[in-house]
Parts: C-alpha cells; sequence; structure tokens
C-alpha cells in the first residue's frame, strides 16, 4: 500500500479553541460594523438604575439529511446529462457545464428526490463537478456517492456566532436602553465574498435589527469574524442563533423587570400585532401559567421570520444529570395564508426535532482544521424517544404569504432554555446544552 | 455464488461475502428502496426484516444471512396495502421520504411483535433518525394501526 501523509493546507494548524478566541475577539471589537442604532445607546445605559449584562454563543452545525450527497453524471460528446438530488436546478447546470467545459445548452439535469436539504443542496454542489469529471475521464456513466463522514465533515456549515448584551432599565424597571454585539461568521463569506466588498452582512443581524420589542435606546453592531470553516444556509439561518440569543435575553429582562416572560413581551410588543397575536394564540393554546406536573416548567419565545410569525411555549423538566426532558410544545404559526393546513402542521412539527436536534446535541468543532466529527454517533440527532408531543395552533391572518419551513424553529431553543432556567436557576449561555448543562444539586 | 431469499424469491450474485446486505440489494439487485444514510447502523435507513426481525442492512454481511428470509420494504406488500404503509399515508408521514422505508420496516416488525405497543415499546423499538423530524406522526401512524 503506498503511504498516504496527508497535507492538512494551509489551516492545518487551526484548532477549535483559536476559532472561538478568534470569533469572541469580534464582541469587544473597537470597530465594529455598523447595524441598526435608535436614539441614544451609551448615554441611556449610564443612566440606567440597573444594568445587566449577558453573553451567549451558538456553535458551527452540520446539516446532515439523511440523504449524503450525490450525483451521477454521464458525460457524452453531445450532452452532459446529471441526476441529483438538488435544491438548486440551476447551479446544477452551471456547475456541471463549467466542469465538462460545455454550453450549457449541452447539459440536462435531472432532478430527483431530494432525502433532505435544509440548504445544503443550494449553490454548494461540488458533487456535481466531482461526478462530471469522474465520468470524462472514464467514459462511462458515474454515481457519485459520499459517505456519511464525507458529508458531515464538507459541509458548509450553519456560522459560528456569539453575541453580548446589555440593557438598562429605569428606576420604575422600565427598559430604557439595549446593546447588542454580535460576533461571528458571515454566510456571504463563503457563498458570495463579493457581496462583503460593500462593508458588512445585514442578514447576519437579523431579529435585531428588525426587533420588534419597543426599547425606545437601542443599537446592534457586528463584529465579523470570518474563519477558514466554510458556512452557509441551514435550515432558518441566522434567526437560529439571533432568535436564541434575543429570547433568551429577553427573558433575562424580564426577570431584571420583575415581570413574567409573557406579559413583559406583551408589554413591549403592545405595538406589533401580529407578533402580539401569535404570541397569544401560543400562550393560550399551552396554558400558560397553568398548574404543572412537579418539575415541569414553562418558558416563552417568539420570532418572526420567512414572513411569518411563530411563537412557542416549551414545557420541560430537567434530570438530575442537568439534561432536559421535553414533554411539550406548542406552536402558533401566523403566515398569512394557509394553503395546506397540515402542510404548515408538519412542517412546524419537524422544526421543533430540527432546533432540539442542535439545541441537545449540535456542534460541530475543529482540529487540525478540519472537522472532528463525522457520523451521527459522535454528531447526534434526537429520535423517537426524545420527541415530545407537538401541538400546531394556525392563526393565520391572511393578509400576506410567509414562508413555513423555517420560521418553526428559531422560538423552539430559547422557549426550552427559558424553561429549564425555572427549572435550575441556571442560565444556559452556550450550546450545545449537552455541553453547557450541569448536574442539578440534590433537592 | 452467494444465494440470498429475499421477499420469498432466490436470489443468486456474485459478491464478497463481507459485502454488507445494503449494497447486494441497491447495487446488485437494483432494490432502492432500502436506503444508505451512515454505514455503521446508528440511523436505520437501511432497515430491513431478516427473519421478521427489523435489521440495519449497512453492517449486515451478505455472508451472515445465506440461510435467512430477508424482507424489504419492496416485499412489505405488492401493492403499498400494508397496514403500516396505509397508515402512513393516512397519516401524511413522510416529507422527505427517505428514511421512511426503514421507519415502516421498524414499525411493522414491531407491530409483529407487539402489536398494542404502548409509547414506551414505540420509543424503544422506533430507534431510526428522522431529520425532517416525523416522529409525532409516526408514533401516531403506529398507534392507529393498534387500534385497528
Amino acid at each position: 500500500m503506498l503511504p498516504i501523509e496527508w497535507d492538512r493546507g494551509p489551516n492545518g494548524h487551526v484548532n477549535h479553541a483559536d476559532v472561538l478566541a478568534f470569533v469572541k475577539s469580534g464582541l469587544t471589537a473597537t470597530d465594529p460594523l455598523e447595524g441598526a442604532s435608535e436614539g441614544d445607546v451609551v448615554a441611556a445605559i449610564a443612566k440606567g438604575a440597573k444594568v445587566i449584562e449577558a453573553e451567549y454563543h451558538a456553535p458551527f452545525l452540520s446539516h446532515a439529511p439523511m440523504e449524503p450527497q450525490n450525483a451521477t453524471a454521464r458525460v457524452s460528446a453531445d450532452l452532459v446529462e446529471i441526476w441529483a438530488p438538488t435544491q438548486n436546478i440551476e447551479a446544477t447546470l452551471n456547475l456541471a457545464a463549467k466542469a465538462a467545459g460545455v454550453d450549457i445548452g449541452k447539459v440536462k439535469v435531472h432532478p430527483v428526490m431530494a432525502g433532505g436539504g435544509f440548504g445544503r443542496r443550494g449553490g454548494q454542489l461540488e458533487y456535481v463537478p466531482q461526478a462530471v469529471e469522474l465520468s470524462m475521464r472514464m467514459g462511462k456513466p458515474v454515481q457519485v456517492i459520499w459517505s456519511r463522514e464525507e458529508d458531515i465533515r464538507h459541509d458548509y456549515y450553519r456560522p459560528i456566532s456569539s453575541a453580548k448584551f446589555k440593557a438598562a432599565f429605569d428606576a420604575q424597571n422600565n427598559p430604557i436602553a439595549w446593546d447588542t454585539r454580535i460576533a461571528g461568521q458571515s454566510i456571504m463569506s463563503t457563498v458570495n465574498p463579493e457581496a462583503l466588498k460593500k462593508g458588512t452582512d445585514l442578514g447576519f443581524l437579523v431579529c435585531f435589527t428588525d426587533n420588534p420589542y419597543d426599547v425606545p435606546n437601542r443599537r446592534v453592531d457586528f463584529g465579523m469574524r470570518n474563519t477558514h470553516v466554510p458556512v452557509g444556509y441551514w435550515r432558518s439561518v441566522n434567526h437560529s442563533q439571533n432568535g436564541y440569543f434575543r429570547e433568551c435575553f429577553v427573558d433575562e429582562m424580564a426577570e431584571a423587570a420583575g415581570m413574567d416572560p409573557y406579559q413583559f413581551r406583551r408589554k413591549l410588543l403592545a405595538n406589533s400585532p401580529k407578533q402580539l397575536a401569535c404570541m397569544d394564540a401560543a400562550a393560550k393554546a399551552a396554558g400558560w401559567g397553568r398548574s404543572l406536573p412537579q418539575g415541569v416548567f414553562q418558558g416563552i419565545a417568539q420570532v418572526d421570520g420567512y414572513g411569518s410569525y411563530v411563537a412557542s411555549v416549551v414545557e420541560a423538566s430537567v434530570r438530575p444529570d442537568g439534561h432536559p426532558k421535553v414533554h411539550r410544545v406548542v406552536a402558533a404559526i401566523d403566515c398569512g395564508h394557509v394553503v395546506n393546513p397540515d402542510t404548515v402542521k408538519a412542517q412546524t412539527e419537524g422544526a421543533v426535532a430540527w432546533a432540539l436536534s442542535a439545541a441537545l446535541y449540535g456542534e460541530i468543532t475543529i482540529k487540525n482544521g478540519g472537522v472532528e466529527q463525522g457520523n451521527y454517533h459522535d454528531y447526534p440527532m434526537v429520535k423517537m424517544a426524545e420527541m415530545p408531543v407537538v401541538e400546531v395552533v394556525l392563526v393565520p391572518s391572511y393578509d400576506f404569504w410567509g414562508g413555513v419551513g423555517e420560521p418553526g424553529a428559531p422560538p423552539v431553543t430559547p422557549a426550552l432554555l427559558n424553561a429549564m432556567y425555572k427549572a435550575t436557576g441556571r442560565r444556559i449561555r452556550n450550546l450545545p446544552i449537552v455541553k453547557d448543562s450541569q448536574p442539578r444539586s440534590a433537592d | 455464488m452467494i444465494t440470498l431469499t429475499i421477499n420469498e424469491q432466490k436470489h443468486e450474485v456474485e459478491v464478497d461475502p463481507s459485502t454488507p446486505l445494503l449494497w447486494v440489494l441497491r447495487d446488485k439487485l437494483a432494490m432502492t428502496g432500502t436506503k444508505f444514510g451512515c454505514g455503521i447502523a446508528q440511523c436505520g435507513a437501511c432497515t430491513v426484516h431478516i427473519n421478521g426481525m427489523a435489521a440495519r442492512a449497512c453492517v449486515t454481511p451478505v455472508s451472515m444471512v445465506t440461510d435467512a428470509k430477508i424482507t424489504t420494504i419492496e416485499g412489505l406488500s405488492t401493492d403499498g396495502s400494508h397496514p403500516v404503509q396505509a397508515a402512513w399515508v393516512a397519516h401524511e408521514v413522510p416529507q422527505c421520504g427517505y428514511c421512511q422505508p426503514g421507519m415502516m420496516m421498524a414499525a411493522a416488525a414491531l407491530l409483529t411483535q407487539k402489536p398494542n405497543p404502548t409509547d414506551a415499546d414505540i420509543d424503544a423499538a422506533i430507534t431510526n433518525i428522522c431529520r425532517c423530524g416525523t416522529y409525532p406522526r409516526v408514533r401516531a401512524a403506529i398507534h392507529s394501526i393498534a387500534k385497528t
């Protein structure tokens, strides 16, 4: 056998601690990129009778769809044919044409059913040119199937990111200022570096640039920190980190104000009728504040995105080892018009599983420049035994058309963490939960 | 030459005896209903029945099952009328669908052994991964069969 000595490339020396330190340096950068600002947040914080601060972190995540990446190519003198599960037929066509060195008129793409995509099969489809090149060299049709390990180690990951918050309250416990710094890796750094030349990536600041909570002085800015790890669109994209950051910190603000987290949100959403109606529907369906079995607690969160509004109430308990058991999730969704109610329900149910797998277990880490995890044993998923009861309430307001694939996921994680806080009195501000949870003292 | 009994038919295949059953089904016999997901018995997308028991074809060397009765998703019924398949349609279980042949095979094996499974039985028997998150509907579909 030929002895193989791998060249790990220019980033072969990079380990996860380096990545973390680099990303977190964006939290204290003195030259952040501008996001959005209203009022004078610095002056208002200086005047605050009470100021709270918190720092949150979200890891890289892999898509790990059930069907590993694959493509089949048949290249002949006058036609390049591709069979591939793809979310982006145009990109498939262009990549195949480029790999074969032919005009797109000489390429035919047969899109086949995709075994999950979740953003992985969008624009980054390098298995397509692989199949084309192999077919050209071998002079016959070639099917390329990545192993699960190749799939997890060569993904375009949900970006790593961190958040640092400061909120100030007046003497009557009204929030008067909210300052947010987001640090992390812009998706544009991988998928469209040209777009970054204009300065920033405002998409990274969703949930804050469009923050519906009425606080008079607000600011969000961005310590962009682009690592060598390729990143991409992962179901619910930047709402997945920012929804978690924001809705957990809103709970911290509610506690500082001495208010119930649901009522605190209601107060700050008085001018956001869609968010308010959706959250009221979730709270009502869940029975917010109802008497629960001993050890079971409720948490709430609401995040709008992808043109839709979703609020979730999670009922969870925490085992002695610190790991949660999620008993029930009630989600209310306003996606404007509802075409097929069952599809909206199915997507919202599925989004719960998507969010829970990430919240409980999901983390991609870097060693010697590459990804450490490789399969479902070290990148685990929620299975049947951990899946809660999910109740979906449709509250369509019928004056817009919103998405339903993504928006169900973002509120789940913060609602769970907020419920866990009630159970343990300890805030988890670092995901996955399995890493940041602690055994509970005997009680 | 290895002889296999799959869906009540004999098949002769020329393969290395250590080849996983999954790849014999897919690549040699063109039975592509059984899916590849992980290759290490973690996800269950490749679940088939071996002598009626759910088993993961990706880690089953074909040499181990030469005397066995193998059933794949293609053999669950000839026309999609197996109670599990009918329940899956009624509950609109699948989303992307990739894990569902394995899910259905695991559910069918469970119902053969325990015609009225409890939630705990379902939790223990259905260890397949579904990235779309169809678990609540899988559970409801299994219970609906038990009630009939």
